[in-house]
């Protein structure tokens, strides 16, 4: 089963996000910041990341930077959800090593979607 | 794939009313004399997780009005408005106005769309 960390400060987004996922099939773990999400990662592999950008403690860009550093997740999907749509922004995002960026507000359906493309 | 998102709504709300509490005391507790970037960088991102977790929950009033507190918020941390009484009670009353709308969503109301356009334009006003 596909494994998936979903990482927001906002425990009604991670729930939402984490109810759509699990609901779609796929096995999904929760963090509630940067930081929290690094140690559960190194714990366990995940096939793709799913986070929040703006969080306390470590946002989602350092994140990436992060986990871009561990051989394991090297060429492991990453998923930013924001409200930021600035070119900048996104410009950051792919420096960190995003994969793809999806600007809140989304529906689940078109979560599900942005997942299928950069998981195949 | 639907997801009933009503199910969602309850912890929402207690989160929102959870970020205004830690908005209103660290709006309370900022010393005109001595700036705090990071305290005022938390007050604005309380706004800004508002903002964001509203909209998609498709509570676009609340959004759209935490959407101007964060720019004003971003303007005194950027220090292109003044951190002083009269903008720092601005900001205190609007966090009780949000407060107003989470509550009353809370309560399964409806929010008055005429009241929230006269508390929006006020708000507006003040971005430089």
């Amino acid at each position: 089963m596909v494994s998936i960390l979903a990482v927001d400060d906002s425990a009604s987004m991670r729930k939402m996000v984490s109810f759509t996922l699990k609901t779609a099939g796929y096995e999904v773990q929760e963090a509630e910041d940067g930081v929290e999400a690094l140690e559960k990662a190194k714990a366990h592999t995940f096939d793709c990341i799913v986070t929040d950008v703006n969080m306390p403690n470590k946002d989602g860009i350092t994140l990436i930077r992060d986990l871009r550093q561990l051989s394991q997740y090297k060429y492991v999907p990453m998923l930013l959800l924001t409200t930021e749509s600035s070119v900048e922004k996104k410009q950051e995002g792919r420096a960190a090593g995003a994969t793809g960026w999806m600007v809140k507000p989304f529906n689940p359906d078109q979560l599900l979607k942005t997942l299928l493309k950069v998981l195949d | 794939m639907s997801v009933d998102m009503t199910q969602f709504h309850a912890e929402l709300f207690e989160e929102c009313l959870g970020y205004l509490d830690a908005m209103k005391t660290d709006l309370e507790s900022i010393d005109l004399n001595a700036f705090d970037a990071e305290k005022m960088a938390t007050i604005k991102r309380g706004a800004h997780t508002i903002k964001g977790d509203c909209a998609m929950f498709e509570f676009t009033t609340v959004s759209d009005y935490a959407k101007i507190m964060e720019m004003l918020l971003g303007e005194m941390l950027e220090h292109h408005k003044e951190t002083n009484t009269a903008n720092i009670n601005a900001m205190l009353e609007s966090v009780a106005y949000v407060r107003n709308m989470i509550t009353t969503l809370q309560d399964k109301g409806t929010l008055d769309g005429e009241t929230a356009a006269a508390h929006s334009a006020k708000l507006q006003a003040m971005i430089s």
